[in-house]
């Protein structure tokens, strides 16, 4: 019997001893979702340029 | 000589760098283009001239970092005792299709380490493995991790349902759910391994400093075998020292992040780095791949502090086995930074951090600019026009056209001098301030750097020709996704080597017989860059073949840090009947103990 094998046995299935105690504690913290995408419309441009040609390659 | 650039020295440092770049780049620009308008000036000179302007100017980026960090530092970062009871840390491991043996005999070697240090820290396993069979192992194992280190309240485990966003994902599910328990939260990967002792530092630097929302370490690879893994084992405990001490010299308040073994303040974390997901469809738009950097641009966005210090001993990972393991994670981050470029303008950002962008995409750009140059080359050889002996009429004599192969050589000279000096000047401070001797002594350690550019300057075109094709993949729409690391990977047979790099060897062929026919002339510049590409295969097998302690040798390998050998004897009990599949990346660890 492999070494998992025996694992297993041994907890029968550890699904079955798993419980809200393996869960992290409960400690709701706020995380505001940023804003990263303003001002960058030429970027976009500049990629778009740039990908183009290969787009059409790829046909 | 000792060095330290006070508060304001890292603006010195950047703007020495800079300079250095530049004026490198510009006088490679200038003998290029001196040697290229002998025939009159054409398309093709002005686009070679730009292209090494760029690829020297970058080279020299990379010189500069590894002379910047040459000199000792004077003064330590700013650090203080840790108070008992510490600030409530927790230590995040995200896995995502692990080794589920491997991932949990570390965390049980890294908690008997905490607990030996007097950290009273929680762990998370935060498992965002999708395969319900591979879930399933992960909770069996984590069952005889909570048993054997009586965790059960202060070691965790959770699997997402829904892996939305990743590794970054994962972490900023645990923040928003359980992060306002926690003052810290140390940020590791499933390969990471650190000592307690390592963690106590980093949180008595963090409680010291309190405007520091993140302090990053270097890790050191532990664990290779193959000749590849061991020459990038080397090269990270050789080489990365010095160059990390020239980057914390330019950092500033805006250090890196490089996702993994660090601590992070988790206030600062969750109100500055929810991200969103971009506009767009993948490969530019959807979830932000390489999120670290655009969390260390975050939190300094935000006015905290970030730095790396690299003086912070014990902090480990593993690494690519082989070349196509290499490959395969270079094609990650090669997406995740080109995205970045979607960044540099967001608002707000500090200058440096916008910088820090387009170093990520430069990294892999330079590539392909590389390879462009190498083609321009050709090209502009091949049409560059007949020479005109007697440009006029009544002419007695013929005029030969200037030999411009002093400033072609030169040039060459330089490159390879921006390539190895680095790499000289480390070894040099090894051998005089007594570091070799952890490399075996001053003679290993020169061994070891020679064996090192041998291996780096064959395997060069190869990883050059891999990440041009991911640029190009990426430029071209095509989402790599991110698969899960495949770690343990490691000897490949010929024809795995073949089938991986077949493309290789037929562009290395194809680009010789076209420079045989077209430019003959250039063959002897084009050698050192095809035939490496044409033995592609060769040379991915022979470098992926287990290698001895001959050659690349490094301090951790002599004695093995405690943290490593607890985990080697961890895994090799819990591993020790099972099959040999199951021992996953342990197996390569334990036979090199």
């Amino acid at each position: 019997m492999s070494a998992e094998q025996q694992i297993s046995a041994r907890h029968h299935n550890a699904s079955a001893i798993e419980g809200p105690h393996w869960e992290p504690p409960s400690a709701p913290l706020d995380m505001p979702t940023q804003v990263l995408e303003a001002q960058n419309r030429w970027v976009d441009a500049v990629l778009h340029w740039l990908s183009a040609p290969m787009l059409r390659l790829r046909g | 000589m000792a060095v330290s650039l006070g508060t304001d020295g890292f603006r010195l440092a950047r703007i020495a760098a800079l300079t250095f770049s530049a004026a490198l780049g510009l006088a490679a620009a200038g003998l290029m283009f001196e040697a290229s308008i002998q025939d009159g000036v054409q398309l093709w000179d002005v686009l070679r001239t730009l292209l090494i302007l760029v690829t020297t100017a970058w080279l020299a980026w990379g010189t500069m970092q590894a002379l910047l960090g040459l000199p000792p530092r004077r003064t330590l970062p700013e650090r203080g005792e840790i108070g008992l009871p510490h600030a409530p840390t927790v230590v995040l491991v995200p896995i995502c299709n692990e080794d589920p043996v491997a991932t949990f005999a570390r965390i049980a070697a890294m908690d008997a380490s905490l607990d030996a240090a007097g950290v009273n820290a929680d762990i998370a396993i935060l498992s965002d493995t999708r395969d319900d069979t591979a879930a399933t192992r992960e909770r069996d194992w984590f069952a005889r991790l909570l048993a054997e280190r009586h965790g059960d309240g202060r070691i965790f485990y959770r699997r997402r349902e829904v892996n939305t966003g990743r590794k970054a994902g994962n972490i900023e599910d645990f923040i928003r759910k359980s992060g306002g328990g926690y003052e810290f939260a140390v940020i590791l990967d499933a390969d990471s391994l650190m000592e307690g002792a390592t963690i106590r530092e980093m949180i008595a630097r963090m409680e010291a400093e309190p405007e520091l929302g993140l302090l990053q370490t270097l890790p050191k690879i532990v664990g290779a075998q193959s000749l590849f893994g061991r020459a990038m084992q080397f090269s990270a405990s050789f080489f990365s020292p010095v160059f990390a001490r020239g980057l914390a010299r330019m950092q500033g308040r805006t250090g890196p992040f490089w996702g993994h073994n660090a601590i992070v303040r988790v206030r600062a974390f969750a109100e500055s780095c929810g991200l969103p997901s971009l506009s767009g469809r993948p490969p530019f738009g959807g979830h932000i791949l390489s999120h670290d950097y655009v969390e260390a641009a975050l939190l300094a966005r935000a006015g905290w502090k970030v730095r790396v210090d690299e003086d912070i001993e014990g902090s480990f990972e593993e690494g690519p086995e082989n070349v196509v393991a290499f490959a395969r994670r270079d094609r990650r981050w090669c997406q995740g930074n080109l995205q970045h470029s979607r960044l540099i303008f967001a608002p707000g950002l500090k200058g440096w951090s916008r910088f820090v962008f387009v170093q990520g995409i430069l990294a892999y750009v330079s590539s392909l600019i590389w390879g462009a140059f190498l083609i321009v080359s050709i090209v502009a050889a091949v049409t560059a026009p007949a020479p005109d002996y007697f440009p006029d009429i009544y002419q007695l004599f013929p005029v030969f056209p200037d030999d411009r192969t002093k400033q072609i050589v030169g040039l060459a000279i330089g490159i390879v001098g921006l390539l190895l000096l680095p790499k000289v000047a480390i070894l040099t401070e090894s051998a005089l301030n007594g570091r070799a001797a952890g490399f075996g002594g001053r003679l290993s350690a020169l061994r070891s750097v020679l064996c090192e550019l041998l291996l780096s300057s064959l395997l060069a075109p190869v990883m050059l020709m891999y990440q041009s094709r991911a640029v190009l993949q990426v430029l071209t729409g095509r989402d790599g996704g991110w698969p899960a690391n495949q770690r343990g990977e490691g000897r490949l047979s010929l024809s795995d080597a073949w089938r991986a790099s077949a493309w290789i060897s037929v562009v290395g062929a194809a680009s010789l017989a076209a420079s045989t026919y077209l430019a003959p002339e250039l063959l002897i510049w084009l050698m050192p860059v095809s035939l490496p590409m044409v033995l592609a295969p060769m040379l991915i097998a022979w470098s992926s073949q287990p290698a001895g302690q001959g050659v690349f040798r490094v301090p951790q390998e002599d004695q093995a840090p405690a943290v490593v050998a607890a985990y080697r004897d961890i895994h090799g009990t819990w591993a020790g009947h099972a099959a040999p599949e199951d021992t996953g990346t342990g197996g390569r660890l334990d036979a090199a103990a």
